[in-house]
This record gives C-alpha cells, sequence and structure tokens, in this order.
C-alpha cells in the first residue's frame, strides 16, 4: 500500500509541478475575491437584465417556431422506418453531454439527416447540426478542410486542415490530429514528406521528415495515437499497396521500427490499431484464391505476434479484438479475438464489411455491413447495416439499413 | 476541540476571513489545477469559491472542518467550470491524457496512465487523501458522501490502478 500511495503521490508531485509557485496567489485571490464579492449586487442587477432578455428571446423564438411547426403539420410522412435501435425517422435531438462519446449514421428513413446513438445504446437522436467531415474519435468534433466545429455546429477552430478535404488523422486523445506535409505535390519526382501533430488553434509540430509527397502515390497516417505517442505513417506505390510503413514517437520524432517492401512483393494493405501498437500487414497473391490470403499482425516493437488466414481490416480500441474478411467484397465478416483466434460474433452470411468504429477508451466496436442485394445494386447511395457489439460478442444495437 | 464559528459574513472582518481561508487557498488552488489542468483556470475556480465561501460562511458551523468545507466548494466550481461547452469538447481530453512515456514500461508511467483514466470524482479523493493528506472524515465532507463511501472510493480507486489490493491495506 505504501509502495501505491508512493507512486500515486510522485504522479500528483508531477502534475503539480506544472502548476509553478504559488507562494503569492494567496493573499491576492483572497482580495481579488473580496472585491469582487463587494461588486455583486452591479452583478446580480447584470444577470438579472441579462437572464430577463433571454426569457424574452426565448419566448420570441418559441412563438417563431411553433407558428413554422404548424405549417409543416401536412408534410407526408417519411418511408417506414427500419431501425433496429428507435424508429426513424429520428426526430427528438440527441441529449447527451458534449463528452459522451457517440456512433453518428445515417437515418435509414431521412438519407440526408445524421442520427446518433451512445456506445451502450441506450440513447439515440438526431444531431442538431449535420456535421460535415470526419469526426475524431468520440464523434464531438468534426474537421473539414478549413474548419472544425463541434457537435451543435459551433465553430470551435479554422484554418488549412488539407488540400481538398481533411488530410489528418485525428489522435486517440480526441483533440489532437496528425498529418502529413505539404498535402499536395504536383511534380514528377515527390518532395519529402512531414509528419505534424497539430493542437487546432495552435500552430502544428513538425515530429519527423518521413516519406514522400508525390502526385500519384499518397502518404497517409495509419494510427496518431497521443495516449501511447506513436504514430503509423504509411507510403504506397502509384497503384495504392504499400511501399514502405514507420511506427513512430510523436514526442521525439524516433522511428521505432518500419517495413520496406518491393512493388511486386509487398502486402495489398497496411492496417493498424488506433494506438500503433499492432500494426497487420493483409497479403494476398494475385491470381491465387481467396485461401492465399492472410495477415501477419506485428506487435509494439515490430515482432511478429500472430499470422492469420483471414484479412484484418481493423482492430478495437485495446487492439485485442480484430474485425476480419477474406479481404474480398462478399461473406465471412466476423470480429475475432486474434490471439487466439476466437470468433466473438460473426456477420450475416453474405455481407461485407463497410465501416469499423472502435468505441473510444472502451471495447465495443461498430460495424457496418451491406447486404448481398446491396452489392449487386453496386450503385446509388450505400447502405449499411449497423452493429454494435461488445467483447463478449454481444449485440447491443442493430439499425437496418440495407435493401 | 471544534470552536464554533460566531462571526458570519456579515460581521466577520476581512482579515479573519483571511486568516481562516488564507491557509487554504493553496490547497483549494492544487486541487483545481488537478480538475483543470490549467494555472490561469484554476485560480479563476479559486477566486470564484473564495468569494462564494465568504458569502456563505455563516453555513460553517465549525472551524474544524473549514478544509473540507472551502475544498467541496472549490470542486463544485471546478465541475461546473468542466461542464461548459469547451472545455468538454476539447480541454477534458488534454487534461486526461497520460504522461508520454520515454519507454513505456515502467511502474510508474503505468500509474500514471491508469491514474489519468480514473472517473474525475475518484481521481479527486486520491488527490486529496493521498496528496492533499486530508483524512478519510474529510475527503467525505468534501465529496458531499459518508466516510465509508469515500473509503469505498479511494478503495474502488486504487484498485484500478493496482487490481491486486486489498481492502484492509487501505485502513
Amino acid at each position: 500500500m505504501n509502495k501505491l500511495r508512493d507512486d500515486v503521490r510522485a504522479a500528483f508531485d508531477k502534475e503539480q509541478a506544472k502548476l509553478g509557485d504559488v507562494a503569492g496567489a494567496r493573499h491576492r485571490l483572497v482580495q481579488n475575491a473580496l472585491r469582487a464579492h463587494e461588486d455583486a449586487p452591479s452583478r446580480r442587477l447584470q444577470w438579472a437584465a441579462g437572464i430577463a432578455a433571454v426569457l424574452i428571446a426565448a419566448i420570441v423564438i418559441t412563438t417563431f417556431e411553433l407558428v413554422r411547426a404548424g405549417s409543416h403539420l401536412h408534410t407526408a410522412p417519411a418511408a417506414t422506418p427500419k431501425a433496429a435501435v428507435s424508429p426513424t425517422p429520428l426526430s427528438k435531438l440527441l441529449n447527451v453531454a458534449d463528452s459522451t462519446p457517440i456512433i453518428t449514421y445515417g437515418d435509414p428513413a431521412l438519407p440526408n439527416q445524421v442520427d446518433a446513438m451512445t456506445w451502450d445504446g441506450k440513447t439515440s437522436g438526431k444531431l442538431p447540426y449535420q456535421p460535415v467531415g470526419t469526426g475524431n474519435p468520440a464523434n464531438n468534433l468534426f474537421a473539414g478542410q478549413a474548419e472544425i466545429r463541434d457537435r451543435s455546429g459551433q465553430l470551435m477552430a479554422s484554418g488549412t486542415f488539407g488540400a481538398k478535404y481533411f488530410s489528418g488523422t485525428w489522435a486517440d486523445d480526441e483533440m489532437h490530429f496528425c498529418q502529413m506535409v505539404p498535402f499536395d505535390y504536383l511534380g514528377a519526382n515527390g518532395v519529402p514528406a512531414t509528419l505534424q501533430i497539430v493542437t487546432p488553434g495552435s500552430p502544428p509540430r513538425n515530429v519527423i521528415q518521413v516519406g514522400n509527397v508525390y502526385e500519384q502515390a499518397s502518404i497517409s497516417v495509419a494510427a496518431c495515437s497521443v495516449l501511447e505517442d506513436r504514430a503509423v505513417v504509411v507510403q504506397s506505390f502509384g497503384d495504392g499497396g504499400p511501399a514502405q510503413y514507420w511506427v513512430v514517437q510523436l514526442s521525439t520524432g524516433k522511428t521505432l521500427w518500419s517495413h520496406k517492401f518491393g512493388s511486386s512483393s509487398g502486402p495489398a494493405a497496411v492496417v493498424s490499431s488506433r494506438d500503433g501498437m499492432y500494426v497487420a500487414e493483409n497479403l494476398t497473391k494475385p491470381g491465387l484464391p481467396v485461401s492465399a490470403a492472410g495477415s501477419t499482425i506485428y506487435g509494439p516493437s515490430g515482432n511478429e505476434v500472430a499470422h492469420l488466414a483471414m484479412w484484418v481490416e481493423a482492430f478495437s480500441w485495446d487492439g485485442s479484438l480484430a474485425v476480419i474478411d477474406s479481404g474480398f467484397a462478399s461473406g465471412s465478416v466476423t470480429l475475432t479475438r486474434w490471439s487466439n483466434a476466437n470468433t466473438v460474433w460473426g456477420a450475416p452470411t453474405g455481407y461485407a464489411l463497410s465501416k469499423v468504429e472502435p468505441e473510444p477508451g472502451g471495447s465495443s466496436v461498430a460495424i457496418w455491413i451491406t447486404s448481398p442485394a446491396q452489392l449487386v445494386q453496386g450503385s446509388g447511395p450505400t447502405h449499411a447495416d449497423l452493429y454494435v457489439i461488445t467483447l463478449d460478442g454481444h449485440v447491443i444495437a442493430h439499425v437496418h439499413d440495407t435493401p | 476541540m471544534a470552536q464554533l464559528l460566531t462571526t458570519n459574513a456579515m460581521s466577520a472582518s476581512e482579515a479573519d476571513f483571511e486568516a481562516l481561508l488564507g491557509p487554504l487557498v493553496e490547497p483549494g488552488l492544487r486541487l483545481a489545477y488537478s480538475m483543470l489542468g490549467n494555472r490561469a483556470e484554476a485560480e479563476d475556480a479559486t477566486q470564484e469559491a473564495i468569494t462564494r465561501a465568504w458569502g456563505r460562511l455563516t453555513q460553517l458551523r465549525d472551524r474544524a472542518l473549514a478544509r473540507p468545507w472551502f475544498l467541496a466548494i472549490v470542486a463544485n466550481q471546478c465541475r461546473n467550470v468542466r461542464r461548459t461547452r469547451w472545455f468538454s469538447t476539447a480541454r477534458l481530453p488534454e487534461l486526461f491524457q497520460a504522461a508520454r512515456p520515454v519507454e513505456p514500461a515502467s511502474d510508474k508511467i503505468d500509474i500514471e496512465r491508469a491514474m489519468a483514466r480514473l472517473p474525475i470524482r475518484d481521481r479527486q479523493a486520491l488527490f486529496m487523501h493521498f496528496y492533499l493528506d486530508l483524512p478519510i472524515d474529510e475527503v467525505a465532507v468534501a465529496l458531499g458522501v459518508s466516510p465509508a463511501a469515500a473509503k469505498a472510493r479511494i478503495y474502488r480507486a486504487c484498485r484500478r490502478l493496482r487490481p491486486d489490493l486489498l481492502e484492509e491495506d487501505l485502513s
């Protein structure tokens, strides 16, 4: 117990050291507080005036909304809802704290409406603002090419966050993101690329110069982890196949380990866990059957830790579970504990993977899959069924949205 | 022995008030900093807490409980700050990100990470008990819970930091 107490104290000591000298604060804060108290009557008057103004505004807005709602009473009803979570289209606004992580998804009955639910599947509703751009893991900030907004649409930061779109990768601390610069280069030979960590509203910090930006080949950040102090940068060939990837330490810019491939011998894709601790290299051999596919998973130091017969498409937040499939459009999507190949959940036969999001800081995984009929159609808006699955394979929410 | 506070906000002099609260400003500021992670915000919250304490001085019946009483006001003020939009969307993750390790293997780094993941009220209890050295009874007053609940909260936090800890170890 004493050891724990000492460790906890040491951790708080370290934290409090950043507070600096507090000797002069005592008298100053007490005097300021007492002066503030003397000013309180006039402040209370200001508050009363402010509250009165807000009340008047609320009455005006409510009246306006009631009139407006009355004028829309005869609008044709939306399509029959298909969602299993709650009837759609959802009409109530999502009512959770901004800091609560949510899953966002298109309302099955209203294509232009974005709904959201909490990770326990218990609360859902439509978002007050239809977010544009890429959400952070908790989906409480949404980044576009030039601005970052919160769930309510309030502008939180502006800047240039990509050439045409947001090109960053949100970090697992929810408020930073990693990006490669320059965003674009139109020359033949490419230019050196730099990994940056960005705090919206502050100048980016260069982490390391790594790889190149080419006109016809991409370099991207597969993982950006402030919590684990590492990022994974993937350089691709012109055909999209990985040419090289680096696992780097964000605080020092040190390359922890990397793999480089020839143009015909490399994997088809590289997938990282959110913290860069596990990296899967998905293998395939052109012309060979699906059974030739496979995935090798590398651990924190670049050591091989597992080999699977299927492709790893995504990891859960802690990296222990993997969403795997055959690497092709058809079938066999499972959520698997890769360390022992134990399948905890399997998608309906014939459904193909569309998208995966891990629960931030948790163990559940949101998996979107498309139906065989949707795959045959091959056009039109992309519909996908959303499943929220716990660590033990229990489906806690299912939003049906496929033909 | 506890001394009955016979003065109140109307009759107590500012000097008396400063004598009572002055020694508590630093622990209050440290608690605020632990909850908010920013000195300017911590000072603002502490100052606001002092203003409120001055206005509520009549509620303090026992000078011996001035410390947990004031820390409770500081903690409430910090919780109000944490509920604001910008803080909840942008500052919380920054505040509770784990320390960046050079080599992420040592026990201390593990403790820091585990502490960063604790619920704020559990972390607050640990801070008051282990860092400010408040006895369980005072932690309970500051948290507005029973001593048993305060002890349970600290035990739960410790268990999250060290899963093999036994409850007797806390006593």
